[in-house]
């Protein structure tokens, strides 16, 4: 068995599989001559399966699974219908998990190596979004074993494609920010790179945030215009709908106007300003992850050297564009978009095999770590952007007489309620029976090099460490399940009750009507007559629903008075914001 | 653990930040698991290098060195102590803003509340100006501590322990409040 390590761009639309060869890292192709390969599997029954183009072929025509990357350590409860309540995918060939069907990917991947290779392969570099938490990391190194690959390293992509961008400029000090925008999650990161050591200083993210969600806006304007109901479309119908929006999405980057067609519907034309426009909301969620890692890494945007672009989303015009506004620059599109990853991925595999020896990568944590305190809260333990590997210790003791175990609940992310973070899973922790406040037991929290998490229990008294297994949530279906069932159950009840309605609609409009006065007398001037009419108008539309006291009309009229706003929200908060973020001229 | 002798580097309290980050860098590279070196080595490297960048952490680590009791309620420096009420009052405008604001119910009226942000931050980054002039003039006592020597200087090194403190655990309260601001307007 040969000794080499691949390193794996395991992508959300495509995938990639490359080595450093000489020093130098290239991507293998598949027996067609193709560097990439679509993450689509398809299961045909008994045992029938496809990967790749072969199973991309018959997206449209029949079932396939497609970015399974987005449903990796997810809860059912969070993916709106993909998973059944197990957390499996349904398909012609039986449920299977989303780890299942990444191995499939994994193994084609690894086949591909082998075959160019000439050699065995049986170690992986596999590179995950920086932002993924603790079990999205751990459902990935899974998916590996399952491949028959040992995952020596999870690497997070950004940082990769920094590597790919670094490993000709190892003479340079420079400071850089990584802009990663994929088929399914987005990541920046804000790097220094050293004396070969490539520090990250912060990272920031969206995991449900990428080129689907692109397709899917597309889809449903293009659905809009052509008077199509696309909620009530059948999976293939959907699937064909989807395929044009990223035809249309990838014509409109070179186009300014493109036709959207679908047979036995329709056309229509869908031209760059408007697809501009719609985008602008998830613009707006980047600039936000930009700021804060920028925030994070204690850097302004003129500290750093370059902006590098990756991810085949970056190709975007309108994302380009944004990219130059909040960094002040013109984006580096030195890295290949679809390839970076997987070059850096193998560069971080030779790194480790000691065939690449004069770097080192130094990542970080991307969210804190903590634990739940009794009343709810987030006890931080691991703040985020820490180097890893780290390690952070917390001592618990027994709170009652002869109190055996206690639970401890292990949270990662940045709110202060325990509930609005992600709970990675529980732990007993152990008393010798003993006084109140006697029996001690210390515990530490251990984040790899991979991003994930080990926990260690010492107990203070015979000094003995065990390790120990916390719970994967990952499927807690219970828990999901409950959780559908309790929100649902409010929202109904709630529905039925006009005098909820009513009482709920009075004090937004009684917060509302005041707030109209102040931000008319501040901001007013800057609007449109029309706009000015039409909040006018809605206000006294509350005002005479107030009155009226009738539930369902003052709903209506206090929504009708919040979407007039809507402007007039935006200008107040872009004044607001011009504090945090200086407007930059840029040419 | 000594941070000084975990890093290699003399028992001074003045330090030379480029320096300081050369050697983390230099040593953190060797240590690390994937060039050859132990985990823990790599966590005690990255440890000692948070003790020395930190000047509080610096000279509570010298003063242990030295022999000396911190008497964690000695007197405190009047200048120190002349922040304490404009920072509690800050923080807690800052948390009223922050709960006022996520009791909103409408985009408008958070918009509305929104006016208050620049100010608010320009307030909050006073005080940070503030404490940053006030520790450096603090950190400047560290050379007469190095000069003097350690050992005779105990009280006095005890007692700029103890206003660095304060000042330290402000100033990070203050930045967790900029980010409570950027924050709020973020989740929109």
């Amino acid at each position: 068995m040969s000794d080499v390590i691949v390193g794996i761009d395991l992508g959300t639309t495509q995938s990639a599989v490359a080595v450093v060869d000489s020093g130098f890292p290239i991507l293998l192709a598949d027996e067609d001559g193709s560097r990439l390969t679509p993450s689509v599997v398809w299961y045909g029954g008994e045992g029938a399966l496809e990967v790749g183009r072969a199973a991309l072929r018959r997206s449209g025509v029949e079932p396939v699974v497609t970015s399974v990357k987005r449903l990796m350590g997810r809860r059912p409860s969070e993916v709106e219908g993909r998973l059944t309540a197990e957390g499996k995918i349904p398909t012609k060939g039986g449920d299977v998990s989303p780890e299942e069907v990444s191995a499939e990917i994994l193994k084609r991947l690894k086949v591909i190596a082998e075959t160019r290779l000439e050699t065995a392969v049986a170690k992986a570099v596999i590179t995950v979004p920086a932002y993924f938490h603790d079990g999205q990391r751990a459902a990935t190194k899974r998916a590996g074993e399952l491949a028959g690959l040992e995952v020596v390293r999870i690497l997070s992509e950004p940082t990769a494609a920094a590597l790919s961008y670094g490993l000709d400029r190892l003479g340079e000090n420079s400071r850089v920010a990584v802009f990663d925008l994929g088929g399914g999650t987005f990541d920046v990161s804000i790097l220094e790179m050293r004396e070969g050591v490539f520090e990250v200083g912060a990272t920031a993210g969206d995991t449900k945030l990428g080129g689907d969600d692109f397709d899917d806006l597309l889809a449903k304007k293009a659905a809009d215009r052509l008077s199509f109901d696309l909620d009530g479309a059948d999976g293939l119908e959907r699937v064909r709908w989807l395929d044009e929006s990223r035809r249309v999405k990838h014509a409109l980057s070179v186009d300014d106007r493109v036709i959207f067609r679908m047979p036995f519907t329709g056309e229509c034309e869908i031209s760059r300003a408007d697809f501009d426009a719609w985008m602008g909301p998830f613009l707006d969620r980047m600039e936000s992850c930009c700021r804060r890692a920028m925030l994070d890494a204690g850097v302004d945007a003129s500290d750093l050297a370059a902006v590098v672009m990756v991810g085949g989303s970056s190709r975007i015009p309108v994302v380009k564009g944004r990219v130059s506004s909040i960094f002040g620059r013109e984006p580096d599109l030195s890295q290949h978009p679809d390839e970076a990853i997987a070059r850096g991925a193998a560069i971080q595999a030779g790194i480790l095999a000691g065939t690449v020896r004069e770097v080192l990568l130094l990542d970080v944590t991307p969210l804190s770590l903590g634990i739940e305190t009794m009343g709810g809260l987030m006890n931080v333990l691991i703040s985020r952007n820490t180097t890893i590997p780290c390690k952070a210790g917390e001592m618990f003791t027994n709170a009652v007489d002869g109190q055996r175990s206690m639970t401890v609940t292990v949270l990662q992310g940045e709110r202060e309620l325990a509930a609005d973070n992600w709970k990675l899973g529980s732990f007993e922790v152990e008393f010798e029976p003993d006084r109140r406040g006697q029996a001690r037991v210390g515990v530490e929290f251990r984040i790899d090099a991979d991003g994930i998490l080990s926990v260690l229990a010492r107990d203070v008294s015979t000094g003995r460490d065990t390790l120990i297994e916390v719970g994967s949530a990952a499927v807690d279906v219970h828990e999901a399940k409950v959780e559908q069932m309790v929100s649902e159950s409010i929202e109904f009840a709630f529905e039925d009750m006009s005098a909820r309605v009513f009482e709920e609609a009075r004090l937004k409009a009684e917060e509302l009507l005041p707030a109209v006065e102040v931000a008319l007398e501040q901001a007013g001037e800057f609007l449109e007559p029309g706009v000015l009419s039409e909040i006018k108008a809605a206000r006294d539309g509350v005002r005479r629903a107030l009155d009226a006291k009738q539930a369902q009309s003052l709903k209506s009229a206090v929504e009708a008075l919040d979407q007039s706003t809507e402007t007039l929200a935006a200008i107040l908060v872009e004044r607001a914001s011009s504090s945090f973020f200086p407007v930059r001229e840029i040419d | 653990m000594n941070a000084f002798s975990r890093l290699g580097l003399p028992r001074k309290l003045v330090i030379d930040p480029g320096e300081l980050d050369r050697v983390i860098r230099g040593m953190s590279k060797s240590a690390h698991p994937d060039a050859g070196g132990e985990g823990s080595d790599f966590e005690e490297v990255r440890k000692a290098g948070e003790v020395l960048k930190s000047p509080v952490g610096r000279l509570r680590l010298a003063l242990e060195l030295a022999g000396g009791n911190l008497e964690a309620r000695g007197s405190v420096d009047g200048q120190v102590m002349d922040f304490f009420t404009p920072v509690a009052g800050v923080l807690q405008k800052v948390d009223g803003f922050v709960a006022e604001r996520s009791a909103s119910r409408s985009a408008l009226g958070k918009a509305v509340l929104d006016a208050r942000i620049p100010s608010l931050k320009t307030e909050v980054e006073l005080l940070i100006g503030g404490l940053g002039a006030l520790e450096a003039s603090l950190v400047d006592r560290f050379k007469q501590f190095d000069e003097a020597g350690w050992e005779g200087s105990l009280l006095s090194m005890a007692e700029t322990v103890r206003a660095l403190a304060f000042v330290t655990k402000w100033q990070a309260q203050l930045r967790a409040a900029t980010g409570k601001l950027f924050e709020a307007l973020l989740g929109g």
